[in-house]
């Protein structure tokens, strides 16, 4: 099981830090968004480019951003 | 002759007419009987006739396959007509179904379309109906057997070479020989194949006629290509490896079967695939060398074009497959090594062009000078083994595609030689920052190749042991190319957050990868080795030349919005590695560190802001902390006012409070690490303790009071350890006459660990601030010292601790205030779990009580383990015995060596009848029928005359004894290694020296008798060598031969079995029994410093005992006045340094 947990520590991880990245690169996301060659199949493509930097976090780093903004939501 | 030559002019035309006509008006009627389908197939000239029998045929077979009407009723009048037309005799020759055979045939010679298409029609569904039924395979066996004879195969090659407008006759054909192939697990399939002549004829053109050259134009039924693709598929999924390499080494099929699959159905693109990567990608038996010729460039590209595969008339999900097939394909074939297109190759090592060269390199490798001149030889080209991948992957476009992306990444992987490559040859599109989504494309894929790690051995373990690969080659892979100070400088600008961010993480990733690398440089047997140390440093130099300088990073750090936690976290990680890993570059920037982590600070305290991402910029206040762990210049206890209101404080006690607060999920273990760093560098506690105490006593002052009480502790522990830090020379005064009141000995002082000039500090201060503190303040200030003593004194209490403590209990008592008693409050253990810190220190603590746990190793024990008894007693009755016993007996029972060992006898008479014994016990064996007599006869009998003049003097040398007694073992085994070893001993001559060791020379110094059998030479030797020392006289020769400095050499050896070891200790113990034996040891050949070597080394707690209680013993039995002489003193030194330890 703690590959399991590790697997979904790390989606939950993934997830906090591109809503975190689009957060703070907005602006410049939404420029992107208006560029010439920018499709609708270049969604995947981009959300994977943000995203990707998630791994540059180990375990005990993810874990430690996670538990703290459980806590200051709850 | 005109006439003739008018027919033949309109001939063509006159058949597509009539053909057209018969085409469309087929006639057929209903069967009842196999004699009515027989009669109705019977041979006939007119074509009219007989497209009317096979039409009837192909209603019947049709109802059969769609299961209209009686379905057995029909099968079983085709089971009835099949049985009536069996041919009569069997054979290669015989044909099945000889009528339709017949009729075929003649169509085909006049050009007859319509029966040419029926009879292949027909055959078909006869050969698919056949299929399903065990019993009626047989026929169509037979069926396949006919159409591989001659005639046979001339009417299929005529209508697969038909006008390619007639498919009506081509498809039938196809799927005719699909159904003939695929009969009976492919029974025929070599067959069809071997006659491809006829069976293959027009295949290429075939499998080019789609569904535009498809006269009937509907959708719904194949078009010629897919019938010849199923065809071909059908041949590679039912040969066998070799029919499938003889299939594939006809020209350009596989190139026909890749042309036009853009425009495929889905569902035949999937089978294509499919096939292909069962049948022929992933079948071992095929060769690589033909796997590659299949797979070219070009096949390569059109599979790649599938990416955009677009089918209006399909689901979106089926295209979708097609994408997905398509991807997972090129993954396959591009990274699997079986698939035959990735070669095996050397990473990081470029390919050698030119083995001789190579070589020649290598011979040269010393030379420095040789390889700066390689390095640039690669800036025109990277040579590869992988020359085709190369090739692909500059036509993918890993910018704009994320498939494209994630293909060329995993390429790398697999073949990480084509990443310097590739930018080399790709260096056309650059990374100019543009918020467009082909740079967010472009960056995406640098970051998935810089992801990638370095192979194990850079890739090439042969050539990493000779030496580095290139620089330029390793740089390129850390950083590619396309990644320059320019460009990177001017990603980071802070007109866009977002070009900032992405080239933050890949600095990032850079210099993570450019510290891995550097280790492999360092490591192992490359630590030592200046060619690897000039590598790394090249590398460093050529790293730090391709990245922004220091204050660029700042700069961009800088910029960044506060409330941008993940980006500022990046860009401090990033700062840090950049003091981590090339300081000479962060140096030079001279970066004030401390004025932004105090601003973290301040948005981690300040109430009104947003909390949800503290955990980022914990995080980052973490990295400037380590910066500043960094920075000689920071000023740690300086005061400033980080939170406007609440006073002014230094930034270590900030970082204390954040530390204990309770709500921190993080562990900060990197925090508590620096801040516990700069603690012990300023003296304000001892090495020994760290922060550790001090954190449980704050983390437990929070729980047990409310934090305004808090409050009022926190100025005076700030004022404390200040004045600590600022003049600890003035504390160390004081620590001093604590310490010199108790009187105590300088090893007590050593012991305690807990004492610490913040202790000090709190003891003299106490009395200032309660003159101005409420008795609130008070009792808070008096929880919180008794908490931090009572920590302090369960780790190690000591007298001077004590001291301390009463003196303040002094101090609150003068304000009635009274203070918990020294050690009295409780410290869980687990006040601050999980941190690494807190770990390191239990596990020393536990250490140390295993240290105390252990008992050390008795003389008992010691000679338990290594004491063997000097000799059995003597057995003088041997004397009489052996006389009556057969040479066998004498040899298997022992009784020779029984008789050779009274010649150690104390009695002189004794000595003398075995000497006159063993001549007799010689001259018996020698006439005896025995088969080793000679060997058994010669050994005693020099062993005699070796001992002769001996034995009136006194006990013979116990080498003579230990040796006979130990050869006699090896005469008995022809087998034993050492049995050449002592024949050539035993005929070298006639006497041994009594100065000498027989034999011993041989096998410490010879060489092995077999190359494996070393140590069992030296085992027997061992147990050899232990018997022949057990007299002074013994030691003598020990000694003046130095057989002692070569048996304690032989025990330096770290690969020597423990087994072995023993043996060697245990001759060491025997020689410490002996007279003078230790001192002989001691002094001639440094035995302590050798016992305690191998102890230091041995790292097995039990065997360390034995090393120190064998040091005991040797000093305790050697002349210890000569031997403090000899050592001036150091051996008691010694001794009594390894007692501490």
């Amino acid at each position: 099981m703690p590959q399991n947990s590790n697997q979904s520590q790390q989606a939950s991880f993934s997830a906090l830090y591109l809503q975190r990245a689009t957060q703070e690169l907005s602006e410049d996301l939404d420029k992107i968004r208006n560029a010439d060659d920018f499709k609708v199949e270049s969604v995947p493509f981009l959300v994977h480019a943000l995203q990707q930097g998630a791994q540059q976090f180990s375990a005990s780093q993810q874990n430690a951003v996670l538990k703290t903004s459980e806590n200051r939501q709850g | 002759m005109g006439k003739r030559t008018s027919v033949d002019a309109d001939g063509a035309a006159a058949f597509r007419k009539r053909q057209k006509i018969t085409h469309d008006v087929p006639t057929g009627e209903d069967v009842n009987t196999g004699e009515q389908l027989q009669r109705l197939l019977a041979f006939d000239q007119d074509m009219r006739r007989a497209r009317h029998g096979l039409q009837s045929f192909k209603r019947l077979l049709d109802k059969i396959i769609s299961g209209d009407g009686d379905r057995s009723t029909n099968l079983g009048i085709l089971r009835e007509y099949l049985e009536l037309v069996k041919p009569r005799h069997e054979g290669d020759d015989a044909v099945f179904l000889g009528d339709i055979m017949e009729m075929w045939s003649f169509a085909a010679q006049v050009n007859e379309g319509g029966v040419m298409s029926s009879a292949a029609v027909v055959l078909a569904l006869v050969l698919n109906i056949v299929s399903d039924s065990l019993d009626l395979v047989k026929h169509g066996l037979g069926i396949c057997q006919s159409l591989v004879q001659d005639r046979q195969l001339k009417s299929i090659s005529k209508n697969l070479s038909s006008d390619k407008t007639k498919s009506f006759i081509i498809s039938p054909t196809l799927r005719l020989l699909r159904e003939a192939v695929s009969l009976d697990g492919g029974a025929y399939a070599r067959k069809i194949v071997r006659a491809r002549t006829y069976t293959f004829a027009s295949l290429g053109r075939n499998l080019e006629i789609g569904v535009a050259g498809d006269s009937q134009g509907d959708s719904g039924k194949a078009s010629v290509r897919t019938n010849a693709v199923r065809f071909f598929l059908s041949c590679l999924r039912y040969l066998h490896s070799d029919g499938r390499k003889e299939l594939l080494s006809q020209k350009e099929l596989l190139s026909h079967l890749t042309f036009m699959i853009k425009s495929d159905p889905p569902a035949l693109v999937l089978e294509i695939l499919d096939t292909l990567k069962t049948h022929i990608l992933a079948d071992s038996k095929i060769s690589r060398d033909i796997k590659f010729k299949c797979f070219n460039t070009k096949t390569l590209m059109r599979i790649l074009a599938l990416y955009t595969y677009t089918n209006s008339s399909e689901a979106e999900s089926e295209v979708d497959r097609v994408t997905e097939k398509a991807h997972q394909f090129l993954m396959y074939v591009c990274t699997q090594p079986g698939a035959g297109i990735l070669y095996p190759s050397t990473g990081l090592y470029p390919k050698e062009t030119d083995e001789e060269f190579s070589v020649q390199l290598a011979k040269q490798k010393s030379s420095a000078h040789g390889i700066v001149g390689k390095d640039d030889t690669y800036r025109d080209g990277v040579p590869v083994y992988n020359f085709v991948l190369s090739e692909f992957a500059a036509k993918l476009r890993p910018w704009s595609s994320m498939k494209h992306s994630e293909l060329l990444t995993a390429m790398f992987e697999a073949a990480p030689e084509l990443i310097a490559n590739y930018f080399l040859n790709n260096q056309s599109f650059t990374f100019e920052p543009k918020l467009t989504m082909t740079w967010i494309g472009y960056a995406s894929f640098l970051f998935d190749t810089m992801r990638i790690p370095l192979p194990p051995s850079f890739g090439d373990k042969t050539r990493f042991s000779r030496g580095p690969p290139p620089t330029q080659i390793l740089l390129d892979n850390i950083l590619p190319l396309p990644l320059n100070q320019r460009v990177i400088i001017r990603c980071l600008s802070p007109n866009s957050n977002l070009t900032s961010f992405f080239a933050t993480r890949m600095l990032i990733e850079a210099l993570e990868k450019l510290s891995v690398a550097i280790k492999l440089h360092e490591d192992a047997f490359r630590a030592t080795d200046a060619q690897w140390s000039e590598a790394a440093r090249r590398l460093i130099d050529a790293f730090c030349r391709r990245i922004p300088d220091m204050k660029e990073i700042v700069r961009s750090y800088k910029s960044i919005a506060s409330e941008n936690a993940l980006h500022k976290t990046m860009a401090s990680r990033l700062l840090l590695l950049y003091y981590e890993i090339i300081p000479q570059v962060a140096l030079a920037a001279n970066f004030d560190v401390s004025p932004f982590f105090v601003s973290v600070l301040r948005s981690l305290q300040d109430e009104s802001s947003d909390h949800q991402h503290d955990g980022f910029r914990e995080m980052e206040l973490e990295n400037l902390v380590s910066i500043a762990g960094y920075s000689p210049g920071m000023r740690w206890f300086s005061r400033i006012e980080i939170i406007s209101g609440e006073g002014p404080c230094s930034p270590f006690t900030a970082l204390l409070k954040l530390l204990s607060s309770s709500d921190r999920a993080a562990p900060l273990h990197q925090l508590k690490k620096v801040l516990a760093d700069v603690a012990v560098e300023n003296q304000l506690v001892s090495a020994a303790t760290r922060l550790k105490p001090f954190l449980q006593a704050l983390t437990m002052s929070m729980d047990e009071i409310s934090s305004e009480e808090m409050e009022k502790v926190w100025p005076f522990l700030d004022n404390c350890l200040s004045r600590c830090a600022t003049s600890p020379i003035k504390y160390l005064d004081v620590l001093q006459n604590y310490l010199t009141d108790d009187n105590v000995d300088v090893q007590a002082t050593a012991d305690d660990r807990s004492f610490n000039l913040l202790t000090v500090a709190i003891a003299e201060q106490l009395p200032f601030i309660m003159e101005s503190t409420d008795a609130q303040g008070l009792s808070a200030l008096s929880n919180f010292i008794s908490l931090y003593f009572s920590a302090l004194y369960k780790k190690k209490g000591s007298d001077a601790l004590k001291r301390v403590y009463s003196k303040i209990e002094e101090s609150f008592a003068s304000r009635s205030v009274k203070l918990a008693g020294l050690g009295k409050r409780k410290i869980p253990k687990s006040i601050t779990s999980g941190s690494q810190e807190d770990e390191k220190d239990d596990e020393e603590g536990e250490d140390q009580n295993n240290g105390e746990k252990q008992t050390t190793m008795d003389e008992g024990k010691l000679e338990e383990a290594l004491h063997i008894p000097f000799s059995s007693p003597e057995d003088t009755a041997v004397l009489l015995r052996w006389h009556a016993k057969g040479v066998e007996d004498l040899v298997e029972d022992g009784l020779i060596a029984n008789l050779i060992r009274l010649l150690a006898s104390e009695h002189t008479n004794i000595r003398k009848e075995a000497l006159t014994n063993i001549l007799k016990m010689a001259a018996k064996i020698d006439e005896s029928s025995y088969e080793e007599k000679k060997q058994f006869w010669l050994l005693l009998s020099e062993l005699a005359e070796s001992s002769r003049p001996q034995v009136d003097s006194g006990p013979i040398p116990s080498a003579f004894i230990a040796f006979s007694i130990h050869a006699l073992d090896v005469l008995k085994n022809p087998l034993h290694p050492l049995y050449p070893k002592i024949n050539s001993f035993l005929t070298r001559s006639p006497v041994w020296s009594p100065e000498k060791l027989p034999l011993a020379h041989d096998i410490l110094h010879g060489e092995p008798s077999e190359d494996d059998k070393y140590y069992t030479e030296i085992a027997w030797f061992l147990t050899y060598i232990l018997d022949a020392l057990k007299t002074p006289f013994d030691l003598s020769i020990f000694h003046k031969k130095r057989w002692f400095e070569k048996i304690l050499a032989l025990g330096s050896n770290p690969y020597l079995r423990a087994n072995l070891r023993t043996r060697i200790l245990r001759i060491i113990y025997r020689a410490t029994c002996i007279d003078s034996g230790s001192t002989t040891l001691i002094t001639r050949f440094g035995l302590l410093a050798w016992l305690d070597a191998q102890r230091v080394a041995c790292g097995v707690p039990e065997d360390t005992e034995l090393y120190k209680a064998l040091m005991s013993r040797a000093w305790k039995t050697c002349d210890q006045a000569r031997v403090k002489t000899w050592s001036k003193n150091g051996v008691e030194k010694l001794l009594g340094d390894m007692q501490l330890q």
